[in-house]
């Protein structure tokens, strides 16, 4: 079946997989959960939290997109519709976005996919659940206290001076929640540094593992300095010391420096976990090798560091000199070079590949488009005279929902479906999973391509009341919101309904090669019964002299070999 | 018998020294990005405000800051001592060093009381009413001056905990020292938060002198 | 104490001793250049003294001269990305 370990040939002689040991009966006690180091456990802590925050986001633009539906502003207050939106950016961002794939299947996968019994620093881990949870509480204290008005990007003077929300609580549920990103970060980076199996070359790790890597690098780098930032603009909000105050010499842009030089590279901590996940799956589903590993990897690298160098496209009418609009508008074309490589490298990987269209596979094709568009939009952004025309209106918001949300949110789905089999060890329904698939992509396209119509004709961002020629495309957009609403609802239905009636997985569904799949599903509580050894590349679907269609899966599963 | 000093998932001290040092030293790259929002903020007023920075740098109390450097250049040799003597296995003088190290870090927390009680008196605070100097840089360098140096003292009473820890740890299994990377780690923690203050002090106390 | 005990401290102690010896002087001289009248100058003098105690503690004190590649790498890697911070940040300050 595949020839990437030795320890393969061994699971197969272990008994069926319900009478033995796994992770999730090792210790069945509420207790024994809050107090887990086992990395699978704390993914999955992770994924329960952020569900919980998916749906606060959620609810949120619900009520916002129900209000838009008419050009007058009836449904809720002016300062409640600012309260509303705010609270989307934060919670989205930060309590869903940012830790949605690295800290869920990043943390379950990472020491399977390397082969290592845990992650380096276990017990961090556990402290960076608990951090994650902290911030949430000042979060949700925040909201439930009365909400807090400045936008997710906190905007100087605005927040630090006039805002009568609960600012600085906001901003402590932030600083918390980042150093909990940081602490994952260095842990991942570490684990990845010193835990790989015997033969796990640098150049041998999953393209996922590289994924989580450069994440982490970004995690580390960028989040400290949103932290100082929040506490700078928090230092001048409670103490009235003068730090941004245009007022007493200070300079409202550094505030938006500062934070764009986190908050630009966040979108990478978004995006590259997700790159990663798809390149996982199209290789599975195509049986096909990935298209120029090598190139994968360096562009994964070259995003994570360039990155850094694009923050000002933010900036570009707030009063920044025209030489840096100049620098800024030329490097964020630079760094989209190394997406457009892996757009084009997914693309040849699936070129004569022996595609079958599972659910993981449709929910990554819908990345593929999706995070193409928001890309390419991305470039009108960056051209400064273009940009003029368009910023802070609705089509920077279709752009970047079409990156973190499109992107993003369609491989964590993605990865849920492809991964779920060997989290739980059941078989969710296919069709349905299909269906939610297809409903998820129309959905989302119905949702905010409009935005992108009505944003060019200068529908602004943020707005509350609006004139009415825009009614329509708020119209479609919220019937797109309902729709979306209906895809994401979905999977929590047949998941849930998966884990008591569904099908035994058994421990490789998807005659996938990662070392992940080569141990029982759900992995026992160290992962590996005996430790694997890697001994090529990975994503061997086919061999080095035939085509892909050497192996298919669906010829062995006739002939029974699976 | 495996040491206590071992744990999951490492399977020799070596492996798992070496990982927690570099886990200390990606922590440092963090953190040197965190006070990074400092020295850059710092780095734009007094570009903006030459004039003003200047002015607002003599008033700052010169024989405080500088008895403090030295104070933590010798708190960060006698660390470097402690934690060379751990690895060499000469535990009772390590534990002599560090508790030596965490008095001189209480020793800098209590000058620095000192000297923010002459600053208050002086209303050199300048979310306050009756801050003295009129520059409108002036606000912000003692603006920055306070947050760098809370941000800073609170790094230096986390070490000072961490140098404590090392002490308790040890009481009874002084070989612990040699086998758990702790040692190290803390050290290079407290030479970071020493590394910070350098800077801080040409920034905060050099500046207008001449 | 023994005397060999006393011997290996010693030993331990020499070279941290001179560095100690080596951050002093270098703090003295930041101390008394701030007071010469250098212009500018001032600022750069005592930046790059100050860097160089910074150097002294990296190397001596936290061991980077005899650290690995890896552990130097993520030493530098932090102070490289405020690097960036810097050149991009001041491109917008130094063109408005
Ligand atoms: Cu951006």
């Amino acid at each position: 079946m595949s020839d990437i370990t030795a320890g393969a040939y061994e699971y197969s002689r272990t008994p069926s997989i319900g009478a033995v040991d796994n992770y999730l009966t090792h210790g069945r006690t509420l207790r024994s959960w809050l107090v887990t180091t086992d990395h699978k456990r704390i993914g999955i802590l992770y994924a329960l939290s952020i569900t919980v925050f998916f749906f606060i986001g959620a609810i949120a633009m619900a009520i916002v997109r129900l209000d838009l539906i008419t050009p007058a502003p009836d449904l809720v207050s002016d300062d409640t519709y600012n309260k509303l939106f705010t609270l989307h950016g934060i919670v989205m961002v930060w309590f869903f976005l940012i830790p949605s794939i690295p800290a869920t299947f990043g943390n379950f996968m990472l020491p399977l996919m390397i082969g290592a019994k845990d992650v380096a620093f276990p017990r961090l881990n556990l402290t960076s659940w608990y951090l994650f949870v902290i911030g949430a509480l000042f979060t949700i204290g925040c909201i439930v206290a009365g909400g807090v008005d400045t936008g997710w990007t906190f905007y100087t003077p605005y927040s630090s001076q006039y805002s009568h929300g609960f600012v600085i609580p906001a901003a402590a549920g932030v600083f918390i929640t980042g150093f909990s990103s940081i602490l994952t970060g260095l842990n991942f980076i570490t684990t990845i540094h010193s835990l790989r199996t015997p033969g796990m070359h640098w150049f041998r790790l999953p393209l996922f593992v590289w994924a989580m890597y450069t994440t982490s690098a970004v995690m580390i780098l960028a989040t400290p300095v949103l932290a100082m930032t929040l506490l700078l603009m928090s230092a001048e909000r409670f103490f009235g010391i003068p730090i941004f105050d245009p007022a007493r010499g200070g300079d409202p842009l550094l505030f938006q420096h500062l934070f764009w030089f986190y908050s630009h590279p966040a979108v990478y901590i978004m995006i590259l976990p997700a790159m990663g996940v798809v390149s996982e799956i199209f290789t599975c589903y195509a049986r096909r090798r990935i298209f120029g590993y090598s190139f994968m990897v360096y562009c994964m690298v070259g995003i994570a560091v360039v990155g850094f160098f694009v923050w000002g496209h933010h900036m570009f009418v707030a009063g920044q000199s025209p030489f840096a609009n100049l620098v800024f508008s030329f490097m964020s074309f630079v760094v989209a070079v190394p997406s457009a490589i892996k757009v084009f490298n997914w693309t040849a990987t699936l070129y004569r590949g022996q595609i079958t269209f599972e659910s993981p596979f449709l929910y990554c094709l819908g990345f593929l488009w999706l995070f193409t568009f928001g890309g390419l939009t991305g470039l009108v952004l960056a051209t400064v005279p273009l940009d003029v025309h368009l910023t802070d209106t609705y089509f920077v918001v279709a752009h970047f929902h079409y990156i973190m949300v499109g992107g993003s949110v369609s491989a964590f789905f993605a990865a849920l479906h492809y991964w779920w089999p060997k989290i739980t060890g059941r078989m969710y329904d296919e069709a349905w999973a299909r269906f939610a698939a297809i409903l998820m992509f129309f959905g989302f396209n119905l949702t905010f391509f409009p935005q992108f119509i009505m944003g060019y004709a200068g529908m602004p961002r943020r707005y509350h009341a609006y004139a009415p020629e825009f009614q329509i495309f708020h119209v479609l957009s919220t019937a797109g919101a309902a729709v979306l609403g209906a895809a994401y609802a979905l999977p929590a239905l047949y998941l849930l309904w998966s884990l008591r009636r569904g099908e035994r997985a058994g421990p490789n569904p998807w005659c996938a090669t990662g070392l992940e799949w080569q141990t029982e599903s759900p992995p026992p509580r160290d992962n590996f019964r005996t430790p694997p050894v890697v001994v090529a590349a990975p994503y061997q679907y086919h061999s080095e002299t035939h085509g892909p269609d050497y192996q298919h899966r669906d010829i062995e599963r006739a002939q029974g070999t699976v | 018998m495996p040491s206590v000093a071992l744990r999951e998932p490492w399977q020799d001290l070596g492996h798992q020294r070496n990982s927690a040092v570099l886990g200390m030293w990606l922590f440092l790259g963090t953190e040197i990005l965190f006070f990074g929002g400092i020295f850059a903020g710092y780095s734009v007023y007094r570009f903006l405000h030459t004039a003003d920075f200047l002015a607002a740098g003599r008033e700052t109390n010169i024989y405080y800051g500088s008895v403090n450097t030295l104070v933590l250049l010798v708190s960060s040799f006698v660390m470097s001592l402690g934690s060379r003597a751990a690895r060499a296995g000469l535990f009772r003088f390590a534990r002599l060093c560090f508790p030596v190290t965490a008095v001189l870090g209480m020793v800098f927390l209590t000058l620095k009381g000192f000297e923010y009680n002459d600053d208050l008196e002086k209303h050199l605070f300048p979310g306050a009413s009756g801050f003295p100097l009129p520059e409108a840089g002036a606000g912000l360098f003692w603006a920055f001056y306070w947050v760098a140096t809370v941000v800073h003292t609170i790094h230096l009473t986390v070490g000072i905990g961490a140098v404590f820890r090392l002490q308790i740890l040890s009481r009874d299994d002084p070989q612990w020292l040699n086998d758990s990377p702790s040692a190290e780690v803390t050290s290079l923690y407290w030479h970071f938060v020493d590394c910070i203050w350098v800077f801080l002090y040409a920034l905060i106390y050099l500046p207008g002198r001449s | 104490m023994t005397p060999e005990e006393r011997h290996r401290i010693i030993a331990i102690a020499r070279a941290p001793s001179l560095v100690l010896l080596g951050l002093v002087l270098l703090f003295g001289a930041n101390l008394g250049l701030s007071f010469a009248a250098l212009g500018r100058f001032n600022l750069v003098a005592n930046l790059l003294i100050a860097a160089a105690m910074v150097a002294l503690i990296a190397l001596f004190f936290m061991e980077l001269i005899r650290s690995s590649a890896i552990h130097r790498l993520a030493a530098v890697v932090g102070i490289f990305w405020l690097m960036f911070f810097f050149v991009l940040g001041f491109a917008d300050y130094l063109t408005r």
